[in-house]
């Protein structure tokens, strides 16, 4: 990708808004460029270069705040910028338990988010790439590439505020999208994406496609009924995701919509499970030395052995309770204001093998994959997952391949209750590290 | 003030015409999107954001790529068109397909939609007083532990501009409000939501500032109300369908999977299915650029005029969504269907107003012919997904009402519902004779990462046999 200098000057920016009458000022810039290339029906479509600067600006007058932000296309864009924000800042009420913005800026340390093979990635490098995992594809017989994309990007955010100094970090994305099909309505689609370049994991998320994309000729939906279910740990992270998460957000709990209010200490789960929340995973896409208020990360246990043991924290938030931020203000775009998140989850708990997991089970669903899960109810706790891919066990064998079918059932009543424990290897997807997670009397909607 | 960026959509045309290019087209944009956030009694946030840019296509020997720029100056302009035409260079000697594009005569227009009162100029404190007179209000009803009011502004010009000719300028005003209670019993919580916008000035929200009062007063009451109740049981129910679930129903159903690139990448159920049966006769569905409650779509981001499509003809596969890339290879018309969520993203096929036309029922007659069942309705819901080529849809319903021997009975908690593309619209028993599109400022519908605005509909329709998660 061609080089474009940082033109902005966040302290210029923020100078200019103290200029203009702020008392606080902060600035959130984001410069990126992307390459993409995707094909169809394994023969290159397109290719896509997107390169920009994305500005969001808070300016605090008193206790009233105001945000506003925007892409840049030049330097009087940024005077409009700060402007808007200020004339919201005038009519905007007093907020009483605004705590300033955060005074200690910094990185916690050098977590592994930022791979030059994937910055310098040429178009000719990636057209390469996808052309060879459609390949694989076609190599599989009776599997035929549908959609593919590979894209790669690089940012630089930095974060500044009139109380604290400024921080930068530079990161980059390599994701991979691929679906095909395998005859008699069989289909399967999956990706992946990591901060690192890496063939080798392109090809085997393409061997994986089109050996399920065969597998799933045929699929057929099962009775409704009650059935032993093993998550695989991509359904496993994208459930929990939706579901859990935002449950340990401080500002769900202190606003009354999480089901894990008033239970610190207490047992939420499972005691042999663990819940960590840690911004260090080499190459997970949730690594950060800071959060997005410029705060440094920290690691630590949000369950542990079932027991909950803190929320998760942005300034604002932790200032209401008189508690220091636990580094996990993150914000959806760059003028939004922070709400807690985390950032890498990693679920700890013990595991067995594969076969001897499934040995066990009478009825029961491998689920690979989902769709609208991440419609699921994190208020009521209510998981809702409509499976397009699992494997369909009976007495102990795989039989076939079913879709179709409405998964449902209470989080926390799973991992209190019905928790059988993990199977095989922990994965990360994405920011979530889990193994494959099975529970028993999954209510299972089918025919 | 347009007059800046139309400048430099013509250089960068202009800059474009020195590289011998096969055909190229740049889209200009200029958006401005403002949103007030009341959480708990209290402004959250309020924001403004605009954006401008340029983005730029170019078909160099058949081979296809894009570039962006958001800066606009010469030196920037110079860079994205050098960057657009190398990376389709790079695609010659590669895997790669030729790419053609299905004819169309070059058009000159500008079309806005209809608004008096603009809302960026509209008062700030007024707009913030109508957002917390609904969260207090809301949050008054007995049980509610917290609530969220939204208030959120669009304005969004586009100008595509080709090497053809082409010059299609489309303004769109659009204004909304949205409400979230959540109540708690007995140690548990529901949220039930909605959301009323329109494509319109401020006008709209004024009209309707007291109803909006209303709206959050009844979630709240709605919420306390549903958060006691039980899920349905997990199972297949004959279901009656609210409007605006319908229009859930069918953009996720049929909606993607009529979408012209799924069908020409072997990614869609429907491939090869034109001609064939999906429903009943008295089911007709069309997506529509302009219809009364929907999204304003005049025209594409290619600058092709939106037509009316008819996907389902009295219960015939008919209709096919496509750009004019996706036309060309399936050798049909472009419908206007090309659209990108911003300036910077490539143009791929997408729905505009998707809904099915009413029928003869009232929803009384379509009540009472159910004699055991579920009405279910979208505050709470909203929001699914659909796997086309694996053929299978779900969605996420809100309050859900017990139907026995033809009557309303006790409400149950929103779960999600499934179903099959193909099997699932030849179960339509029944089709309402009312109708209502809706569209939405605060989302949209998502694709190969963009997001634009869409609307969708229908009168209320009877379906049998549609899966149902729950207990």
């Amino acid at each position: 990708m061609a080089s474009q200098d940082l033109v902005l000057d966040p302290e210029r920016v923020i100078r200019r808004a103290l200029a203009l009458g702020a008392d606080e000022a902060e600035v959130y810039l984001v410069e990126s460029r992307s390459l993409m290339a995707r094909s169809a029906r394994g023969r290159i479509s397109r290719i896509t270069y997107d390169a920009g600067v994305s500005l969001g600006i808070r300016v605090v007058l008193g206790r009233r705040k105001g945000n506003a932000g925007g892409d840049v296309s030049r330097e009087k864009d940024v005077e409009k910028i700060i402007e808007d924000a200020i004339k919201i800042a005038k009519v905007a009420d007093e907020d009483k338990d605004w705590p300033g913005f955060p005074s200690r800026l910094g990185a916690s340390g050098q977590p592994l988010i930022y791979d030059k093979a994937v910055a310098e990635a040429s178009p000719e490098g990636i057209v390469d790439l996808l052309s060879e995992v459609d390949s694989r594809i076609e190599s599989v017989k009776g599997a035929n590439p549908i959609m593919s994309g590979i894209g790669v990007s690089e940012s630089v955010i930095t974060i500044a505020n009139s109380n604290g100094g400024s921080v930068t970090r530079r990161e980059t994305r390599f994701s991979v999208y691929v679906e095909a099909s395998g005859g008699d309505g069989g289909s399967y689609v999956d990706y992946v994406t990591s901060a690192k370049m890496d063939r080798e994991l392109a090809l085997s998320l393409a061997d994986r496609v089109a050996k399920r994309a065969i597998e799933a000729s045929g699929a057929k939906i099962v009775d409704t009924g009650s059935y032993d279910v093993i998550l695989e740990p991509k359904v496993a992270a994208s459930i929990l995701t939706a579901v859990l998460m935002p449950a340990f957000s401080a500002d769900n709990v202190q606003k009354g919509r999480s089901p894990l209010s008033g239970k610190l200490g207490e047992t939420i789960a499972d005691k042999r499970l663990s819940i960590l929340d840690d911004p260090y995973v080499p190459w997970a896409t949730g690594s950060t030395p800071f959060d997005d208020e410029g705060v440094p990360t920290t690691r630590k246990y949000l369950v542990e052995s079932g027991t909950l043991k803190t929320f998760l924290y942005d300034t604002y938030t932790a200032s209401k309770e008189n508690r220091e931020s636990t580094g996990n203000g993150f914000r959806a775009r760059p003028w939004s204001d922070p709400q807690p998140d985390t950032t890498n989850v990693v679920i700890e708990m013990p595991t067995m093998e594969h076969d001897d997991a499934i040995r066990d089970i009478r009825r029961g669903l491998v689920v690979g994959a989902t769709i609208g899960e991440w419609l699921s109810n994190p208020v009521s706790g209510m998981i809702n997952a409509t499976i397009t891919f699992a494997y369909v066990i009976e007495g102990g064998e795989v039989k076939r391949v079913a879709k179709g079918m409405v998964l449902s059932g209470n989080i926390y009543e799973i991992l209190q209750q019905k928790l059988v424990g993990g199977v095989g290897k922990p994965e990360c997807v994405d920011s979530f590290c889990t193994p494959a997670i099975h529970f028993r009397e999954a209510s299972i909607a089918g025919k | 003030m347009s007059s800046d960026i139309e400048y430099w959509l013509d250089r960068i045309l202009e800059l474009v015409k020195s590289y011998d290019v096969d055909f190229a087209d740049a889209r200009a944009q200029r958006r401005a999107y403002e949103l007030v956030v009341v959480d708990n009694g209290k402004l959250r946030e309020y924001s403004i954001t605009r954006s401008e840019g340029i983005g730029l296509r170019v078909i160099v020997d058949g081979f296809q790529a894009y570039s962006s720029v958001s800066r606009l100056d010469e030196q920037y302009l110079k860079e994205a068109v050098e960057t657009a035409v190398k990376a389709a260079r790079a695609l010659k000697h590669t895997r790669s397909e030729k790419v053609k594009l299905a004819d169309y005569p070059s058009v000159k227009d500008e079309v806005k939609s209809a608004w008096i009162k603009d809302p960026f100029e509209y008062d700030l404190r007024e707009k913030l007083d109508l957002a917390l007179t609904m969260n207090k209000t809301a949050l008054e009803v007995k049980g509610i532990t917290s609530a969220v009011t939204r208030l959120g502004a669009q304005r969004d010009l586009r100008i595509v501009a080709n090497t053809e000719g082409s010059w299609v300028k489309v303004e769109t005003v659009m204004v909304g409000a949205s409400h979230a209670s959540v109540a708690q019993e007995a140690g548990n919580l529901e949220v039930i939501s909605d959301q009323r916008s329109r494509v319109s000035g401020w006008e709209f929200i004024d009209g309707i500032s007291s109803g909006l009062v209303g709206m959050a007063k009844e979630l709240s009451e709605l919420a306390s109300r549903v958060v006691r109740a039980r899920h349905p049981k997990a199972g297949v129910y004959d279901v009656v369908l609210e409007p605006e679930i319908v229009g859930l129903f069918l953009h996720e159903a049929l909606g993607h999977a009529s979408e012209g690139d799924l069908i020409s990448s072997g990614g869609s159920v429907l491939e090869g299915k034109e001609g064939t049966r999906l429903a009943p006769d008295y089911v007709t569905i069309v997506d529509d650029g302009l219809v009364e409650g929907g999204y304003y779509v005049p025209y594409d981001d290619e600058g092709v005029r939106k037509v009316q499509v008819k996907i389902v003809d009295s219960g015939i596969l008919k209709g096919v969504l496509t750009s004019r890339e996706e036309a060309a290879k399936l050798g049909r018309e472009p419908t206007g269907n090309a659209r990108v969520m911003d300036y910077s993203k490539p143009v791929i096929v997408r729905q505009t107003n998707y809904y099915m036309l009413p029928g003869d029922y009232s929803f009384e007659e379509m009540i009472s012919e159910v004699r055991e069942g579920l009405y279910i309705t979208h505050k709470g819901g909203g929001g699914g997904q659909v796997d086309p080529a694996a053929g299978t849809f779900t969605f996420k319903v809100g309050v859900i009402w017990s139907i026995r021997n033809g009557e309303l009975a006790e409400p149950l908690r929103g779960v999600n519902v499934s179903g099959s593309i193909l099997d699932i619209l030849a179960n339509v028993v029944a089709v309402g004779k009312d109708l209502k599109v809706v569209t939405s400022v605060f989302g949209g519908c998502g694709k190969e990462g963009q997001l634009v605005r869409v609307g969708d509909g229908g009168p209320h329709v009877r379906v049998k046999r549609l899966t149902v998660g729950g207990e």
